[in-house]
């Protein structure tokens, strides 16, 4: 109990910090916000293109699309708000030895690393994903209970730890490979395709690929089946299932990746 | 006496040179980049597969021709290599070692170019034969160019887009001088320009407004012409779309040195 008031306290601190520094450069705060708003409206445009020509995507109408996107673009903004510049500035670290100054203090290397980088300004797109989401369940006559809202809410708690540790294991590779940039584009590719289409369009060995392998069709679209239509038992074992594995794995990586660390000359 | 002088175009073939160099270095990294045509056609099938059930065209493109065109884009999309640059010269100015690039007798827009074209033909000769193999494999759902002409339209259109591409890269990387962090201006400019250009949605898809105004743009004739010129579609936009797309290089390339020789005056040359 005393160890989580810590690291809430240091999050509240390192929230503090990024906001006196990011309030200093005004414009690179609100480039920031225009950026994601740019992402978040190329998306929508995207979807709205895609949806103009196709009347429904397997069986999922067009305000379950938009409560997907809705889901996703509040994932996405959340996980740029909290860890996303933080995880994606590792491998720079490794490279260069700068993971020293981390490694030498009376914390959580890792947990300093996630959230030393918050960016605000992102947290902003949530307000249009839950726009999205209010509109798209109106929309839809979903009779909204208070299990309904709170099992929502975990599962998208669930799916921001699930990126998380998919994003950990591809820096952590740093370790080995000095060079990862290819990864990210891979990375890049999958996150794009698990937001233009709902995971239940995938069948067969796809489905297996991009639900357990590589789960990255899990993320928008399990909370959005959750609320929109049923979850069924064995679905919610499978999230379960697939994000303890994730998250052991790339606790696992950045382990064995952190007794190969050779300071600056990685 | 030891000749010490390299030629003119010389110089900036060592820049190339050395750039290759460097990417060869990480095995790795190579590897990946090699097999990412194969991941990507497999999740645009994974896509279209699924949008297309029920109908066999969309947007006036069957789903042979919209994986075909998919695959072409996203080829051309990677090709480009100077968006990478963009972070590494930026920093090179906020920390003060850009002075290396104004002391040396080599422009720092050719040393740009120089090195972006590098990175691009090393990126060619990695996933280009992959792309060949992985075409031949699949021939059921990916179709060979329209007609030889079609295929040296496509590349020539092709390669301007990448040009223009390079310098519009050097022109975000100028904006580092004037600002102290230029990140979002990458990540808005990538993000535009990935939608602009067709590699997210097929330009057809867009209503017939939106398509006439993108005609003006240079995005139009990066990869969505080049695209559509290789199945076959918007021959006669061919002429005209070298003429727009050239007249913008010109004009990018003319902002650039402009722009240079504007900022390098505020640079102090002392890193923040």
């Amino acid at each position: 109990m005393k160890t989580i008031a810590r690291h809430l306290r240091l999050i509240k601190t390192f929230f503090s910090f990024r906001m006196s520094n990011q309030m200093i450069y005004r414009a690179s705060f609100w480039t920031a916000f225009f950026v994601d708003v740019s992402l978040f409206l190329i998306h929508l445009a995207v979807f709205q293109t895609l949806f103009f020509n196709v009347d429904s995507i397997n069986g999922w109408s067009k305000y379950q699309m938009v409560f997907f996107v809705g889901t996703f673009t509040l994932i996405d903004g959340l996980e740029m708000w909290l860890y996303f510049f933080g995880v994606t500035s590792i491998p720079m670290k490794i490279r260069e030895g700068k993971l020293d100054i981390y490694l030498t203090k009376p914390v959580n290397t890792l947990f300093w690393l996630t959230f030393e980088n918050m960016d605000i300004g992102s947290a902003f797109i949530c307000i249009p994903g839950i726009i999205m989401i209010v509109t798209a369940s109106i929309n839809l006559g979903i009779r909204i209970t208070l299990w309904k809202i709170l099992g929502y809410i975990l599962l998208l708690m669930l799916m921001l730890v699930l990126l998380y540790s998919l994003m950990l294991i591809i820096r952590s590779l740093s370790f080995f490979f000095i060079k990862t940039g290819a990864l990210d584009e891979l990375e890049g590719e999958l996150i794009s395709i698990s937001f233009r289409v709902p995971g239940v369009v995938f069948r067969g060995i796809t489905k297996l690929i991009l639900y357990v392998l590589l789960p990255y069709a899990l993320i928008a679209t399990i909370p959005t089946q959750f609320f929109t239509d049923v979850l069924s038992g064995g679905m919610w074992l499978l999230v379960l299932g697939v994000v303890t594995a994730f998250v052991l794995l790339s606790r696992w990586i950045w382990r064995m990746g952190l007794k190969r660390y050779g300071s600056a000359s990685s | 006496m030891v000749k010490t002088e390299v030629t003119h175009v010389g110089k900036y073939l060592e820049t190339g040179k050395i750039s290759m160099k460097n990417q060869v270095a990480y095995r790795f990294d190579v590897f990946v980049r090699s097999i990412l045509p194969f991941i990507r056609l497999f999740l645009a099938y994974a896509l279209w597969k699924a949008l297309y059930a029920g109908q066999s065209v969309i947007g006036g493109m069957s789903f042979e021709m919209m994986m075909t065109y998919y695959l072409i884009t996203s080829f051309l999309l990677r090709l480009d290599q100077s968006s990478g640059l963009v972070w590494e010269t930026a920093e090179e100015i906020r920390e003060g070692r850009f002075s290396k690039y104004m002391v040396r007798p080599i422009s720092p827009l050719g040393h740009f170019l120089a090195a972006g074209l590098a990175k691009t033909l090393y990126v060619l000769l990695l996933v280009l034969p992959a792309v060949v193999v992985l075409a031949a494999f699949m021939h059921r759902i990916l179709l060979p160019p329209a007609g030889w002409m079609n295929l040296a339209g496509a590349c020539l259109m092709g390669f301007m887009g990448l040009i223009f591409l390079c310098l519009l890269n050097y022109l975000t990387t100028m904006l580092a001088f004037k600002f102290n962090d230029i990140t979002g201006w990458h990540l808005l400019k990538e993000n535009l320009v990935e939608f602009l250009s067709g590699s997210l949605v097929p330009l057809s898809l867009l209503p017939e407004w939106i398509q006439e105004a993108m005609r003006f743009f240079p995005f139009y004739y990066m990869q969505y012409l080049p695209a559509s010129l290789y199945l076959g579609l918007k021959t006669e936009e061919f002429v005209p779309g070298l003429i727009i797309l050239g007249l913008w290089i010109t004009g990018l390339y003319g902002l650039s040195v402009f722009v240079y020789h504007r900022f390098r005056r505020i640079y102090e040359g002392v890193g923040n």
